[in-house]
């Protein structure tokens, strides 16, 4: 062989990519979404998009690159979806709590373990802030990599993953009785 | 110094410098509603850690079986050929290049598949003058996992609204002169016939639970591309494999470079291939090619 041939990268098999990328598309799709028939649709829409844009894959991280289909999957059916247009991190989030597509009546009994807190509180943001939150705290993402992955500016990645810590603090406050109400509730998210 | 409101996410991060973290530390020392925030937003990122450990609920059905499946029902977008390839390869090219709208955010990707095949190409002239095999065209068929994923997902796409070919078509065909089974093995049938592009042939055949893409087109097999694939023994004629999944193998029959498409490389396919009348210059030619191309390579690169 040459070593042109050599150099060449050669593309990976279909089926290395799914048994390879499947589970972590699945876990991000997950934890946006909120529960697993969602889950498994984002997951599916990603593959097919991966599978008829693999010739434009330039090699590099593939995780980012699927990081950067998925959530914007995620996000434009979320805002397809929008029944309701919230004011982002509104006051009124509580109840509406299905800002997106996680409004199945199967939800309520999906959350069984340590899970449920987190991911009732995560359901309760807005997409976008669920987004950079679960890349930067679940998929670990550097807020450079977000800003990359969502198509936004470093201080917007900032502020997004700032304030929906603020928020998921007021949702998850039940979970530690003893320090509610010890400080002054006017911080971040309002506190009712 | 005001509250540190989003600061607060840049020092749990560690995303401030040493003056603005020990400022920040400063400020915390003396400010109980910081320190509260800071704590707070500390322990929801734990929990947010610790539920990144858990595995999230398993998948209802089997995932992967279905996302394996997959390329046999994405139907293909029909786009614009490529003006800056040969026209042997446009159109294979093109077809690749099926929605590249499709990613948000992928302005100036660049395409591995243009970048291969122009030197491959390149070569292959070079490779044609050297053998002076005659004034045929050479032939190039692309190793794109990608390429070979367009054309079964094109003949999922049509097999669905195509009506069956009769025999007619086929020996009408053989009668120009492609190389077409006399009869299909049992179980096999033709799902659709047609012109990929100008002078290249594609059938598309079904059987055995899967379907294959047959391409032909006159010429001379690329021996660069020969050269980078495999000779094997399939169905007691030798053809270069070019990639495994998606089972891609090519061979030259007489003045004929015969491509076939398929999932994979096992069960069924090899009968296919057999079906395949024999050429006289068929089975030593693909071998023979390939081994003049090592030669030539060799020389090349001085190895």
């Amino acid at each position: 062989m040459t070593s042109t041939q050599e150099a060449a990268w050669t593309a990976p098999s279909w089926e290395e990519i799914v048994r390879e990328h499947s589970a972590r598309v699945y876990r991000l799709a997950y934890r946006l979404t909120g529960n697993r028939a969602d889950a498994e649709d984002l997951v599916q829409e990603t593959f097919v998009r991966v599978f008829r844009s693999l010739h434009t894959y330039t090699p590099g991280t593939f995780e980012g690159w699927l990081h950067r289909i998925t959530t914007n999957l995620f996000l434009d059916g979320a805002r397809r979806r929008a029944r309701v247009r919230l004011e982002l991190m509104g006051e009124d989030t509580e109840r509406y709590p299905s800002a997106s597509f996680e409004d199945t009546p199967e939800r309520a009994y999906e959350h069984l373990n340590l899970d449920d807190d987190v991911q009732r509180a995560l359901d309760e943001l807005a997409p976008e802030y669920r987004a950079a939150v679960v890349l930067a705290d679940i998929e670990g993402l550097s807020y450079e990599e977000i800003a990359v992955t969502l198509g936004i500016k470093l201080g917007t990645v900032r502020s997004r993953i700032h304030r929906a810590r603020a928020r998921l603090r007021v949702s998850l406050a039940h979970r530690r009785p003893e320090r509610v109400g010890e400080r002054p509730a006017d911080v971040g998210a309002p506190v009712s | 110094m005001a509250h540190l409101g989003p600061l607060i996410s840049d020092l749990l991060d560690g995303r401030l410098d040493p003056a603005d973290a020990e400022r920040a530390f400063m400020h915390l020392a003396g400010c109980t509603r910081c320190a509260g925030e800071l704590m707070d937003a500390r322990e929801v990122r734990a929990a947010l850690a610790e539920v990144a450990g858990l595995a999230p609920p398993q998948p209802t059905g089997d995932l992967t079986a279905r996302l394996l499946s997959l390329r046999l029902d994405v139907p293909a977008i029909p786009r614009p050929p490529d003006p800056f390839l040969p026209v042997s390869e446009r159109d294979r090219v093109a077809r690749a290049y099926s929605d590249h709208r499709a990613l948000r955010g992928e302005l100036g990707v660049r395409h591995p598949a243009r970048r291969a095949a122009v030197p491959l190409v390149g070569i292959g002239a070079f490779a044609a003058a050297l053998f002076v095999l005659g004034s045929q065209p050479v032939v190039a068929p692309s190793a794109q996992p990608a390429v070979a994923f367009d054309l079964l997902a094109d003949a999922a796409a049509t097999r669905t609204v195509a009506t069956t070919t009769g025999e007619t078509d086929l020996s009408a065909l053989r009668a120009a002169g492609w190389v077409l089974p006399e009869t299909l093995p049992d179980g096999w049938q033709v799902t659709s016939t047609g012109w990929a592009s100008t002078g290249v042939l594609e059938v598309d055949v079904a059987g055995d639970g899967l379907s294959a893409v047959v391409t032909e087109q006159q010429g001379r097999l690329d021996p660069s591309v020969a050269a980078s694939g495999t000779v094997q023994d399939v169905g007691g004629r030798q053809v270069v494999v070019l990639s495994q999944a998606p089972w891609v193998a090519v061979w030259q029959s007489g003045s004929t470079v015969v491509e076939v498409v398929a999932p994979s490389g096992d069960h069924g396919v090899a009968v296919l291939v057999a079906a395949f009348p024999a050429a006289p210059y068929d089975d030593g030619v693909t071998a023979r090619l390939v081994r003049g191309w090592a030669q030539v390579a060799g020389t090349l690169t001085g190895s």
